[in-house]
């Protein structure tokens, strides 16, 4: 009787009760014809046209072309944000001339630039990667610099007792300090970054999960639509996952 | 007239709300070698103001501050550690890390682990290299942060009222801790503190603070250890409070 309890606990604590709800929902929903299929496909067929594209080798294509877009604009944005960041909160001057305009591009939607992107970049890969830059810079760029503000004045005391120069408060008290700040706003570019693979994609892409999805779209196939948002969903939690893991594992988050 | 520290005419004044507030007036002192010298006065005396000033940590308004003849500047400063009233780790070192940190990378030696391994022994923490600021009492952390102080060999260590924040017990052991250091290591210890007892209990020279300028010198001449009970403490203890202006 206690085992039962603790297993029904258990299946109850574990969050899978929720999505194999709407599982089986979405399942005999179809199958009872409550709704048009062609409007929202059985899961049966959606996981058809994931067996299918994985077979042919179309989803690895598009997946290898989305990983190296969000790899570049995240890995980018990344870089900039951080040193942008640190460059702010070791010089405040910089922060005066250029927080005014940070706070004016932070209001505006990744998306409105594309047709500016268009012109002035092209149909290659710059516009798309740039559209991912954008989308990830700002969460990066305000916790990084949040960190950096919220760094404890006393310990750059004890710094500053025991001979530290400036680089070297910067480099092995505030970057430390900051770390877990810094950690928070990656977690949330990459976030960010996938959130805007499909707007990315739109930028006349033959190839990625966002350009699979518009295809599909073009060529009524809700089953490949829905499995190409099912599998950046997936994508992206188990990077987050990951992305959790490596911190842990190396000491930043606990 | 000593050669070690000497502060002469010190003033330090701070701007608040459009107005002048004079944290230290005119104030000339000597510190000797190898004393403990104890610092008292009610909050806002200028105790911590002085100790800042000795670290470098700031400029005085006026006057001068020599080390062995030499003027001190923020480029040539005391050769001192100091000990905060919190311990002020790193909370993303280790103990071991903590103590380390006191030498920047750059005068980092192949030695210096073990020498912050014998750090730890001297300070009672033999065992705990490895715990997390996060694991260690307050007690502890203070012991860390005392072994951080003193690992760079300095000419001076300063004390910012640094059993503050312990309960009486703990406060009790780190008092004899930190006296039975002091006869250990043969270094001048300054430490600021509001409390009288405790000031009485470890200095070999207590100096009260008040309104920024000192109100008395008392030279404690007898040994450690210094019992409530005995009339010569009793005797200094009322001393002092009548120089703070508490006597009753």
């Amino acid at each position: 009787m206690e085992k039962a309890k603790k297993t029904v606990l258990k299946v109850f604590s574990s969050g899978l009760i929720f999505p194999a709800a709407v599982l089986l929902l979405w399942h005999y929903g179809a199958a009872g014809g409550l709704w048009n299929t062609f409007l929202l496909p059985s899961p049966e067929t959606v996981w058809k046209a994931f067996c299918s594209a994985l077979g042919n080798g179309e989803l690895q294509l598009h997946l290898y072309a989305s990983l190296s877009r969000i790899a570049a604009g995240f890995g980018i944005s990344a870089l900039l944000a951080v040193t942008l960041a640190f460059l702010c909160g070791a010089f405040p001057s910089i922060y005066a001339q250029i927080g005014g305009t940070l706070e004016f591009l932070r209001h505006v939607p990744p998306m409105a630039t594309i047709p500016m992107l268009i012109l002035w970049f092209g149909i290659g890969e710059s516009p798309k990667i740039i559209l991912i830059i954008l989308a990830t810079f700002f969460p990066v760029f305000l916790n990084t610099m949040h960190g950096i503000k919220n760094c404890d004045a006393g310990l750059l005391e004890v710094a500053s007792v025991f001979g530290y120069n400036r680089w070297e408060k910067c480099r092995h008290v505030i970057l430390p300090s900051a770390l877990p700040s810094i950690m928070t706003g990656l977690q949330l570019g990459l976030g960010y970054s996938w959130r805007s693979l499909v707007a990315a994609e739109l930028v006349a892409a033959s190839s990625g999960l966002g350009y699979m999805i518009l295809d599909a779209e073009q060529l009524s196939r809700s089953d490949v639509v829905l499995m190409g948002i099912f599998v950046i969903g997936v994508l992206g939690a188990l990077l987050d996952m990951l992305f959790v893991i490596i911190s842990r594992a190396a000491g930043i988050i606990r | 007239m000593t050669d070690f520290i000497s502060l002469r005419n010190i003033s330090k004044c701070y701007s608040a709300a459009g107005r002048s507030v004079f944290a230290l007036k005119d104030l000339s002192l000597d510190i000797r070698e190898n004393e403990f010298l104890a610092v008292v006065g009610r909050s806002g005396s200028g105790k911590t103001t002085l100790l800042r000033i000795l670290a470098s940590l700031e400029e005085p308004t006026a006057g001068e501050m020599r080390f062995r003849g030499k003027l001190c500047s923020p480029g040539n400063p005391l050769p001192s550690g100091m000990v905060f009233q919190d311990a002020r780790l790193m909370p993303w070192l280790s103990a071991l890390e903590n103590i380390i940190f006191a030498f920047p990378p750059r005068e980092r030696t192949a030695e210096l682990h073990e020498a912050a391994k014998k750090m730890l022994e001297t300070v009672g923490l033999s065992g705990c290299e490895r715990s997390m600021p996060r694991e260690l009492s307050g007690g502890m952390a203070q012991r860390v942060a005392l072994g951080r102080a003193l690992i760079k060999n300095p000419s001076v260590i300063l004390l910012d009222e640094p059993l503050g924040a312990l309960d009486y017990f703990t406060r009790r052991a780190m008092q004899r801790e930190l006296i039975r250091i002091y006869l250990q290591e043969k270094k001048s210890f300054i430490m600021v503190t509001h409390d009288v007892g405790e000031a009485l209990r470890m200095g070999t020279r207590v100096i009260v603070l008040g309104e920024g300028q000192m109100r008395k010198e008392i030279n404690v001449d007898f040994s450690y250890p210094r019992p409530r009970s005995d009339p010569r403490f009793q005797r200094l203890i009322d001393e002092v409070l009548d120089a703070i202006g508490d006597g009753e």
